[in-house]
C-alpha cells in the first residue's frame, strides 16, 4: 500500500478561504521578490562589484522566478507535474533563502562595524553600508531628537527580517498542503506511460525539464 | 468617429440591456431616498467608518483656513449626493481619503512623529536581497539612461491612473471602475499611513549624508531627477521634491504600488498583453532605483501591498471578465467570482469518480499479472479444477474476478517501483 503521510498537520484552508487563493498570493509575492535577481545581474553592465555568493544568489533568484511564473499561471487549472516542481523549488528556496539571509546578515553587521572610509563618489560599496565614515561630520550640528536610536534601528532590522521569513514559512506550508490535496484528490493524475510525451524528438532542455518534473512528482508523492 | 465607436463598442450590445447605462439624473432626492432604504452590512460599516474617520481627521488637522476646508467638504458632499456625479465620486471615496491624508501629512508636528530610521532599509535590503540594488543600478549614469528612467517615474506615473481608469471604464465589464477606485485608493491610503508611521530615509539620503541621523527640518532631494531639471533648464522636480509632503516616506514605494495596481487591472481585462504590463512595472522599478528614490525593499512592499489588495478586490468586488470581450456595452450580466467553485479541488472529494488515490492501489505494474505466477498461479492450467484460487479463462475478464484479484496483485506489486518508458 502507499505509504501514509506523516504531514497531517498542514493547514487545510488559507485564512478560512480555499488553499488555491493562498497559493496564488504566495507565488505572486515570491515572484515579485525574485525579480531582484534580474536587477542584481544588471551589475554586469553597471560595473558594480559583486562577490561570488551574490552572483549565485541572483542566478538562483532568476531560476526561481521562471519556475514561479509558470506556476502562477496554472493555479486555477493545475498540472500535477508542474505544481510538484513548484512545491519542490519553493521548499528548497525557503531553506536556501534562510542560509543566504544568515550570510548577508553577517556581512552587513561585520561591515557596519568597520571604520573603512569608502569612496564618496560611488553610489555604494559592493556590500554593506556605503558611507560609514561620514557619520560624525553632520550629527554634531543637527538636531537628532527625531532620529532613530541605534537600538530602535536594530530592533526594526531584526523585526523586518524575521517577519518576511515567518510569512514565507507559512506560505510554504500552504503550498505543500495544496500539493498534498492535489495528489490525494483523484482529479489530477499523471500518466507515466503517456505516449503523447515523446521525448525523442524534443530538445535537451525539454527532456531535462520533464525528467526533473517527474522526479519532483515522485518525491512529492513519496512524502505527502 | 461616432461610426467607429458604434462598430467597435456598441455592435454586440444585447438588445434591451441597461447594464452599461449611467445615471443621468441631477436630482439629489433620488440619492436621499436610496440612503433611507439602505441597510449597512458589517463590512460596509467598517469601510465607511474607517474612511470617514480618515476624512474627519484630515478635516480637523489640515492647516488650511476653516472656510476653505468647509467649502471643499461641502462641494464633495454635493458631488456625492447628485446621482450623475455621485456614481463616480462616491465610489472614489478611498481615493479622496488617501488624498486628504497625503496633503495633510506635511503639516504634522515633528514632536508627534515617530523617529526617522536611516539604516533599516539598506540593512534589510542587504539581508534579503544580497546588496543594495539601487546602488548597483545607480553606479553608472548617463544622459540617455536618465531620460529613459525619467519617463515612467516623472511622467507616466502621474498620468497613468487616469488613462487606466478611462480604458477600464470603456473596455472592462460594468462596475470594474469602482473596484479599481477601491483597490487603488486603499493601496495608497495604507501606503501613506505606513510612510507616516515608519519614516525611513530614501537612497539619495545615504548618498548625500551617509548613514548619519536625520531630522524633520531637512529638505527632500530630487535624487536623479535633479539631472532632468538640469537638462531642460527647469526647476520642477527639485522644487517639488524639496518640499515634498512625505520626505522620509521611502517605505513603501507608492510609485511601485500604483504601477503594479495598474498592471494587475490591465492584465485582468487584457490577459494577452500581460507581458507588456510586467515590462512596464520592471521598467518603473528600475527607474526608481536608478534615480535613487527607493530601495528595492520599498518597491517590494508597494507591489506586495498592491497585489494583496488586488487579490482581495478580485475575489470580493470585481465583476468577472468575458474572454475576448473588450467593451462594457457587450456584457449582458455581471457575474462575480465564486471562490468555492473556482477552486481546482472543488468537488474533488464528493465526486464518485474522484475517489482519493490513497484508497485505490495506483502503483502496480502493468504486467504484474504475469509476474504473479510464481507462487499462486491464477492463469488457467490443467489443474484448474483442483486449485481453489484458480479461475477459468472465460471468467478472467469478469468484474467479480477482478475484485478477487485485487489483494493478490497488491501483495505482489513492488512498492514505489515505477516504470519509466
Amino acid at each position: 500500500m502507499q505509504q501514509q503521510s506523516n504531514m497531517v498537520h498542514l493547514p487545510q484552508t488559507f485564512l478560512s478561504y480555499p488553499l488555491y487563493i493562498g497559493v496564488e498570493v504566495a507565488l505572486g509575492v515570491l515572484t515579485f521578490n525574485k525579480f531582484s535577481g534580474m536587477y542584481g545581474v544588471l551589475a554586469l553592465f553597471t560595473g558594480h562589484p559583486l562577490d561570488f555568493v551574490q552572483w549565485t544568489f541572483y542566478i538562483w533568484s532568476i531560476f526561481c522566478l521562471v519556475v514561479f511564473i509558470s506556476g502562477i499561471r496554472q493555479v486555477y487549472k493545475p498540472n500535477i507535474l508542474l505544481m510538484s516542481t513548484v512545491t519542490f523549488v519553493f521548499s528548497v528556496d525557503t531553506i536556501v533563502s534562510c542560509i543566504y539571509c544568515l550570510w548577508f546578515t553577517a556581512v552587513w553587521f561585520s561591515q557596519e562595524g568597520s571604520t573603512d572610509v569608502t569612496d564618496l563618489k560611488s553610489a555604494g560599496t559592493a556590500l554593506g553600508p556605503a558611507h560609514e565614515g561620514t557619520t560624525s561630520t553632520i550629527s554634531t550640528k543637527v538636531d537628532t531628537s527625531k532620529s532613530a536610536s541605534s537600538g530602535y534601528e536594530f530592533f526594526l532590522i531584526i523585526l523586518l527580517t524575521l517577519v518576511p521569513l515567518a510569512v514565507r514559512f507559512y506560505f510554504n506550508f500552504i503550498i505543500i498542503a495544496f500539493q498534498q490535496q492535489l495528489l490525494r484528490s483523484g482529479k489530477f493524475t499523471f500518466d507515466q506511460n503517456d505516449i503523447e510525451v515523446n521525448l525523442h524528438n524534443r530538445n535537451i532542455l525539454f527532456k531535462w525539464r520533464y525528467k526533473f518534473e517527474k522526479w519532483c512528482f515522485y518525491l512529492c508523492k513519496r512524502y505527502l | 468617429m461616432a461610426n467607429w465607436f458604434q462598430r467597435t463598442f456598441l455592435a454586440n450590445r444585447p438588445a434591451g440591456s441597461r447594464l452599461a447605462n449611467l445615471e443621468t439624473s441631477f436630482n439629489p432626492k433620488l440619492s436621499i431616498r436610496k440612503l433611507k432604504n439602505y441597510h449597512a452590512s458589517a463590512t460596509d460599516i467598517c469601510h465607511y467608518g474607517f474612511l470617514g474617520s480618515i476624512m474627519f481627521f484630515s478635516f480637523v488637522v489640515n492647516p488650511a483656513p476653516w472656510i476653505f476646508k468647509i467649502l471643499f467638504y461641502s462641494l464633495l458632499l454635493l458631488l456625492f449626493v447628485i446621482p450623475a456625479t455621485g456614481q463616480f465620486f462616491f465610489n472614489a471615496l478611498p481615493i479622496f481619503a488617501w488624498l486628504s491624508l497625503y496633503f495633510t501629512s506635511s503639516s504634522f508636528d515633528a514632536s508627534y512623529r515617530p523617529p526617522i530610521t536611516v539604516k533599516v532599509l539598506p540593512a534589510i535590503e542587504t539581508i534579503l536581497y544580497g546588496d543594495n540594488l539601487s546602488d548597483i543600478l545607480a553606479t553608472s549614469t548617463n544622459k540617455p539612461l536618465d531620460i529613459v528612467a525619467w519617463l515612467p517615474y516623472g511622467i507616466f506615473h502621474f498620468g497613468a491612473p487616469f488613462v487606466v481608469a478611462a480604458i477600464l471604464f470603456i473596455c472592462g465589464p460594468p462596475t470594474i471602475l469602482r473596484g479599481y477606485a477601491f483597490a487603488f485608493g486603499y493601496m495608497n491610503l495604507f501606503g501613506v499611513m505606513t510612510q507616516n508611521l515608519f519614516p525611513a530615509a530614501p537612497p539619495w539620503y545615504k548618498i548625500l549624508n551617509g548613514l548619519s541621523p536625520a531630522n524633520y527640518s531637512m529638505h527632500g532631494s530630487p535624487g536623479g531627477l535633479g539631472r532632468i531639471d538640469e537638462y531642460f533648464g527647469i526647476n520642477l522636480y527639485t522644487k517639488g521634491f524639496t518640499n515634498s509632503a512625505v520626505i522620509f516616506g521611502a517605505f513603501p514605494s507608492l510609485h511601485s504600488g500604483c504601477a503594479t495596481m495598474e498592471a494587475l487591472f490591465f492584465s485582468y481585462v487584457f490577459p494577452k498583453l500581460t507581458p507588456l504590463f510586467v515590462f512596464y512595472v520592471c521598467w518603473l522599478w528600475w527607474s526608481t532605483m536608478y534615480l535613487t528614490h527607493h530601495y528595492f525593499v520599498d518597491l517590494m512592499a508597494g507591489s506586495v501591498l498592491s497585489y494583496v489588495i488586488f487579490q482581495y478586490t478580485k475575489y470580493f468586488h470585481l465583476p468577472l471578465t468575458e474572454k475576448g470581450v473588450y467593451s462594457r456595452w457587450t456584457y449582458a450580466e455581471i457575474p462575480k467570482f465564486n471562490i468555492w467553485q473556482t477552486d481546482p479541488l472543488y468537488g474533488a472529494r464528493s465526486d464518485v469518480e474522484n475517489v482519493p488515490l490513497s484508497v485505490l492501489e495506483t502503483d502496480f505494474e502493468l504486467n504484474s499479472m504475469e509476474n504473479s505466477n510464481n507462487s499462486n498461479s491464477n492463469s488457467p492450467s490443467i489443474f484448474d479444477e483442483s486449485s481453489p484460487r484458480s479461475v477459468s479463462r472465460s471468467s478472467l475478464t469478469s468484474t467479480d474476478n477482478l475484485e478477487q484479484d485485487l489483494p493478490l496483485r497488491t501483495s505482489t506489486a513492488k512498492p514505489n517501483k515505477q516504470r519509466f518508458d
